[in-house]
């Protein structure tokens, strides 16, 4: 409810005193079901600033030996290449895509300055880049440096925000002087220093406000004070209220146009095999909602560890569930004139793709139809052939409406962002 | 001076492959040969790529895409160093895809003579195995994709990247996991793991 909220209950959680738990075993080999409970000592202000290693690994059967996030591509896709992966990129009828700016470093969230620059973050090259017009040609240029995770950006109420890790910085009229932004001034600093999970997406709330997602700094653990929720803080006077609690990572939320409630996407955990479970698209319709992790997964499936003692009933079930590890990341709703009118309202995420399976699954926008309430929903492929399978080609991390009401997309791994336009032909 | 032949011949084909890619750069530094980029190279990192000197890493063998990603942190400062930042700045796109090919074209270090702490390997080989190193490295420790290969690495440089990883030191790619992994190490842990994988073959 108040700002300082993580270093209140960091205290708290260092009274609870040694907190032993379970190993992070996996009822599925012989090799992890050998090993000892483990014993964690929670006492120290040290385990919580550098959590155990065991929690990210370890929990992989000898049929995922091997399983590791997909390689990132560390130079831009050139755009003679970009035109012809684009070729391969499967639309509805009456679509088309074409490459709207190439390379763009490690595109991540996007965001429109409201003198017509488009600020795009990244993920740990730590800049941030902004993509200008002139008499039709566009430019790329880092405009912000230094910076760790600088994956999500916003822009409302004249400042470009960038949320670091641990920090929300922000930029007044940015556009006025984008050779020389400067170091930033810090709005708010109270988020868990975690690097794990401790990128961060920022979404604008009818009122200027920041949602912000907290990451737990591991795949499944008890997560340690000030993760694992959504925040809501207001960047005037610093002020942060918990929105939403028991979510894993998220790095992808929008506010519905009809209601002004956030819903945001979030990736579930990995290693309990290649079809579950499945990654949410979730709703918070009241204050402090619990979305069940580390407990409950996908809304019905309990952890094999953390979920004993509880029932999936006690959280929040996900709205949709996209998918088992697509990684949905950043999404919006359609509120532009340019698509036929059966998609207005319908909602658009950017999937960057598995990694943690045997064959590749997302790498693609989905588009879903829901009513306001969460009732009647339905997804759809909209945009597929990222991957051919084995190779990748391309990875979605956002996707952002154009003045014109076209679709842009960003790309991670070519580094470029496609536009996607209704043409009817 | 078989390996300065080796190299010579892998520099050629590098080249070969980056030529056609050439003409679209029009970065300060595109009109000097990649040749003589990779001479001021090899005045720290050796002529081929094997490290003569304490704290500068070999390259040769590393994976293509490791030495590309280092590159372009470097030039983006993302990875601040004293030689490094300022050595890649005006280094183009090109330049940087045939860095990543040149180096992992030159065979890879491998462990001469007869290991001078069987025992330290012992403890380094256990603690390999406990922090799950393979899952990412690979079972050789060769490295692959974006992952630096460990086999054969210079020890003192092993230790100086988990020194710097502990401290928050190194930005860029392996600053999510590998900060975790080297803050529970402890002193004779990091010399025994640096033992470890600088006697690794990485075949």
């Amino acid at each position: 409810m108040v700002a300082k909220l993580s270093r209140m209950i960091s205290l708290a959680l260092v009274g609870a005193g040694v907190l032993s738990l379970a190993a992070l075993t996996s009822a599925t080999t012989v090799k992890a079901q050998d090993k000892p409970l483990g014993h964690y000592n929670a006492t120290t202000k040290d385990f919580w600033l550098h959590p155990p290693d065991d929690w990210w690994r370890g929990d992989e059967t000898e049929a995922q030996r091997g399983l590791v996030p997909v390689p990132g591509q560390p130079l831009p896709t050139p755009a003679a290449d970009l035109e012809k992966n684009l070729a391969a990129i499967k639309l509805p009828p009456g679509f088309k895509i074409s490459v709207w700016a190439s390379s763009v470093p490690q595109a991540r969230q996007m965001a429109w300055g409201e003198k017509g620059t488009l600020f795009v973050g990244t993920w740990d090259a730590g800049t941030v880049s902004a993509v200008t017009e002139q008499g039709g040609k566009r430019t790329v240029k880092s405009v912000i440096k230094g910076l760790r995770m600088a994956t999500g950006v916003a822009f409302t109420n004249h400042t470009l925000y960038v949320v670091d890790i641990d920090k929300v910085y922000a930029w007044e009229n940015p556009e006025d002087h984008l050779d020389n932004l400067g170091p930033g001034k810090v709005v708010y600093d109270d988020f868990p220093p975690y690097t794990p999970h401790g990128w961060k997406y920022i979404t604008v709330g009818q009122s200027g406000e920041l949602y912000i997602p907290v990451g737990p700094p591991c795949n499944e653990c008890l997560p340690p004070s000030g993760t694992a929720q959504v925040r809501r803080i207001n960047a005037e006077n610093g002020n942060a209220e918990l929105w939403a609690i028991g979510v894993r990572n998220s790095v992808g939320g929008a506010i519905d146009p009809r209601t002004g409630n956030l819903w945001f996407s979030e990736n579930a955990r990995d290693w309990l095999g290649d079809d579950i479970p499945s990654d949410k698209l979730n709703l918070v319709s009241k204050t402090g909602e619990d979305f069940g992790y580390p407990y409950c997964h996908q809304g019905d499936i309990l952890d094999p560890v953390y979920g004993k003692g509880h029932s999936c009933a006690e959280f929040n079930p996900p709205i949709v569930k996209l998918g088992p590890h697509v990684a949905p990341l950043g999404m919006k709703f359609y509120t532009g004139n340019q698509f036929p009118s059966e998609y207005s309202g319908n909602i658009f995420i950017a999937e960057h793709g598995s990694w943690n399976r045997h064959q590749k699954n997302g790498y693609r926008i989905e588009r879903v139809t829901v009513n306001p309430d969460g009732t009647n929903a339905s997804q759809e492929v909209f945009a597929s052939g990222f991957t051919d399978g084995t190779k990748v080609l391309g990875r979605p991390t956002d996707v952002i409406l154009a003045p014109d009401g076209s679709l842009l997309i960003a790309d991670d791994q070519a580094s470029a962002i496609y536009q996607i336009s209704y043409t009817g032909k | 001076m078989s390996r300065f032949v080796i190299s010579l011949c892998a520099l050629g084909a590098a080249l070969a492959v980056g030529a056609a890619s050439r003409a679209e750069d029009a970065k300060p530094g595109a009109d000097i040969a990649l040749k003589d980029k990779l001479e001021i190279c090899s005045g720290c990192h050796g002529p081929a790529g094997v490290s003569q000197i304490d704290g500068v890493p070999n390259l040769a063998g590393a994976p293509d895409l490791f030495t590309e990603w280092q590159l372009v942190y470097f030039r983006g400062e993302t990875r601040m160093n004293e030689q490094m930042t300022p050595q890649a700045k005006d280094l183009t796109d090109s330049d940087i895809r045939d860095m990543g090919a040149y180096f992992l074209s030159l065979p890879a270090p491998a462990p001469t003579g007869p290991d001078s702490d069987p025992a330290l390997t012992q403890a380094g080989a256990k603690l390999a195995n406990e922090r799950h190193c393979a899952q990412c490295h690979t079972e050789t420790f060769a490295g692959q994709g974006e992952v630096p290969r460990l086999a054969g690495q210079r020890e003192e440089f092993i230790v100086k990247a988990l020194h710097d990883y502990q401290h928050g030191a190194r930005r860029g790619r392996g600053n999510v996991i590998m900060p975790e992994i080297a803050y529970s190490l402890n002193e004779d842990d990091i010399k025994a793991v640096a033992h470890f994988m600088s006697r690794q073959p990485g075949k």
